[in-house]
């Protein structure tokens, strides 16, 4: 049981760090986000 | 049978267009007093004399041919297809004698489309009562155009308008603005290749594409598509676009400026009667003032009890996982990370709801242009917007909603500037911080009889996190290579009750935006700072519980007060633990031992930490101020003896709260409204240092 639970923790941990690495190293590419001032939501 | 001629209504939203349609045609249609009532083509019969009909089309509302959707683009469709049955024999362009300069653009871009047009300004019964005059005459030469006052509503100026309808054959067909100035060679290429064609129909059918796609054009335009005109880049076109309409708006100007007066001391209506209240000089500011007092009491006061409510529901789910979940580090990740990490983020939704709301019901009221016009001249001194005052104000209670409150600011660079100094001004998560450390080191004592030193030293710090914000803007203003807005067009609205629907939709939306795209950076974080807080290597974090139990075997203590040493052994030598004491070497010149060094670290979660890691550091067991006081006041500084948290120390601290970034909601929201992870990882690290610096010379100059 315990092994599980370990195993759920590294499965978490690691989403949690690969979705952070992947949100700041490859950001998403759609042009009207905000940050060009062009995007339409101010 | 008499002859029958296409006259097409256009105009921006909310002009009276579907009200005069009626007035010609006699059809009795819906009209509305709010934008997008025509969504379709109208279409009535009008006769102007025994020989001379006209078929009138009121086309649904744009505010200008640079269109964007559906019903837009059917206004763009009619004008550019010669061959439609409906393509005008003459254009009436109608426009609202309050809100000309924005009425104009679209006037003046159907006029370079080399078709007949009339203008009618309609709305001019109210030109009395607010005390606007227009040179009629000049306007008509400086425009090249009929112009017809007219009431649509009042039935004025209607036969006159029928009149210059009937008299359609003496309009001229000259465009009024030269669009090629934005890029003269490229216009010029242009018309060579098309020498028959209007060259403002061309740059419009080259820029549909851009802005809509599939419109139905003439044939002999169908090639444009393919053609090397087509083959700027999109930015490019939009670029274009940008300058095309600085152009307008620089005529549109200087034309205003020769035919058009508003004495506003004579005007006698509400709307001008509310602007001279709100716009004075003295009377604008201070009811600014108390609306601003109203928005922050909103934030900081009421928020409270929601806050609370969600504060004790997430406290009580953790408490209830860690005790119904079968034991085990899944479990802990539950109860200490992930329910935690949903609280940080479900707690800040009441503020972010309440400021919004305010901000919504501003809006939509129409006050908030008053505000830009008020407040703009002083602001944009440092390089900020008249708008960055209500986020500015609002930071003061908390910098998440006050960064996500900059998006009413048009201006990127004044936009981006005030989201990058916002996090300067105090937040409530700074309070306890600076409550405990100037109650260590701060005299209780009276400063001409009516204040006290504590008091003034707290104004002290709320005072320097907004001298530093509005510094920082000025710095930033000079530095930062983003061109401005060349031009700023600014109309005041008519005032109106708020739609409780429009600004429900706002609340609902910046909420959404902010569990959806904060929020999840929010849990990422949080489950990564659990990680490092929880876990540890070697055997004084594996076996802190016997190391605890024999190192305390002889001092009989309760099971609360071991459990407590058990959390600071394990916290000493957990990864945070660890880092804490790997940056000692950095904070120590600051006054700081380890231990401030693993608050330090763990506050980046949030400021208030702070408070909490040091009372389990000290195993005081007890979220507690005066205990956890007492327990910093006995600590004795490693090096040098003495009081830890001396003067020296102490200020140090503070002035590394007021500057330092530690909170990781704001970075993740700044984040999220500027798409992109180079800010926030600039203000991090700006506001880090200049807080380490601040930190250095205090202490180094105090001890």
């Amino acid at each position: 049981m315990e092994l599980l639970q370990y195993i759920l923790v590294a499965v978490v941990v690691l989403v949690a760090l690969g979705w952070l690495f992947r949100k700041s190293l490859f950001p998403s590419k759609k042009t009207s986000g905000c940050g060009d001032g062009n995007c339409g939501c101010h | 049978m008499g002859k029958s001629i296409n006259v097409s209504l256009i105009g921006n939203p909310n002009t009276g267009k579907t009200s005069l349609f009626n007035r010609l045609t006699g059809l009795n249609q819906k009209v509305g007093n709010y934008p997008g009532i025509t969504v379709e083509k109208k279409e009535g019969i009008c006769k102007l004399d025994r020989s001379l009909k006209a078929h009138i089309l009121d086309l649904p509302g744009t505010y200008s041919l640079n269109t964007s959707s559906l019903d837009e683009s059917v206004v763009v469709e009619t004008l550019l297809n010669k061959n439609s049955k409906d393509y005008p024999d003459v254009a009436v362009v109608v426009s609202d004698i309050e809100n000309l300069k924005r009425n104009l653009l679209l006037f003046t871009q159907i006029k370079d489309l080399e078709i007949p047009t009339i203008l009618v300004i309609n709305m001019a019964d109210r030109m009395q009562r607010k005390a606007i005059s227009l040179d009629i005459e000049l306007m008509e030469q400086e425009l090249n155009t009929r112009v017809v006052l007219v009431s649509a509503r009042k039935n004025i100026g209607v036969d006159d308008l029928k009149k210059a309808i009937s008299e359609y054959k003496n309009l001229k067909s000259v465009p009024c603005v030269n669009a090629s100035t934005i890029d003269p060679e490229y216009f010029e290429t242009l018309r060579k290749a098309y020498p028959k064609q209007s060259i403002y129909k061309l740059w419009l059918v080259i820029t549909q594409d851009v802005n809509f796609g599939k419109i139905d054009r003439n044939r002999d335009l169908e090639d444009l598509k393919s053609s090397s005109f087509a083959v700027k880049s999109e930015s490019d076109l939009k670029k274009m676009q940008h300058k095309e309409t600085v152009v307008r708006y620089q005529f549109i100007n200087s034309l205003l400026t020769k035919v058009l007066n508003v004495d506003k001391s004579q005007a006698k209506d509400l709307r001008t009667r509310l602007d001279r209240v709100l716009l004075h000089k003295v009377w604008g500011y201070l009811i600014f003032f108390v609306i601003l007092l109203l928005i922050f009491q909103a934030i900081y006061d009421w928020s409270t009890y929601p806050m609370d409510w969600i504060d004790t529901f997430f406290a009580k789910a953790s408490s209830w996982a860690q005790t119904s979940l079968p034991e085990g580090p899944f479990t802990d990740l539950i109860s200490e990370g992930i329910i935690p990490g949903l609280g940080g983020i479900v707690i800040f939704i009441p503020q972010i709801a309440f400021l919004f709301l305010f901000i919504a019901i501003l809006e939509e009221s129409g006050y908030m242009s008053r505000v830009v016009f008020l407040m703009d001249h002083i602001m944009k001194k440092f390089g900020l917007s008249g708008k960055s005052v209500v986020p500015l104000v609002s930071g003061t209670a908390c910098a998440i909603p006050a960064v996500m409150a900059t998006r009413n600011i048009e201006d990127w660079k004044e936009r981006l500037i005030t989201i990058l100094v916002v996090p300067f001004t105090t937040c409530s998560a700074r309070l306890p911080v600076y409550l405990i450390i100037i109650a260590l080191v701060i005299p209780e004592q009276e400063v001409w009889w009516i204040f006290n030193m504590q008091g003034l030293t707290l104004m002290l710090l709320y005072m320097l996190g907004f001298g530093a914000a509005i510094f920082s803007a000025w710095v930033l203003n000079k530095i930062l290579p983003i061109k401005r807005k060349a031009f700023f067009v600014m109309e005041m609205p008519a005032y109106k009750l708020p739609m409780l629907k429009n600004v429900g939709i706002t609340v609902l939306e910046k909420t959404k935006s902010f569990v959806l795209g904060a929020g999840k950076i929010i849990m990422a974080i949080s489950v990564i700072l659990w990680l490092l807080a929880s876990h540890g290597i070697g055997e004084q974090f594996t076996n802190a519980e016997e190391i605890v139990k024999e190192q305390y075997a002889s001092q009989n203590l309760s099971e609360e007060e071991l459990t407590n040493k058990i959390a600071s052994q394990q916290l000493e030598h957990s990864f945070i633990g660890y880092i804490g004491k790997g940056i000692e070497p950095a904070v120590r010149p600051l006054g700081y031992d380890w231990k401030i060094g693993i608050a330090i670290v763990s506050s980046f979660a949030a400021r208030e930490v702070f408070v909490g890691t040091l009372a389990t550091i000290y195993s005081v067991g007890s979220d507690e101020e005066e205990t956890i006081k007492n327990r910093m006041r006995a600590e004795v500084n490693p090096i040098l003896g003495g009081p830890l948290f001396n003067f020296a120390s102490g200020i140090s601290l503070l002035l590394f709260y007021a500057f330092a970034m530690q909170c990781m909601s704001t970075l993740a929201i700044v984040k999220r409204e500027t798409n992109s992870w180079k800010w926030p990882a600039i203000q991090f690290t700006a506001m880090t240092v200049i807080a380490y610096f601040a930190a250095l010379a205090a202490y180094q100059i105090l001890k």
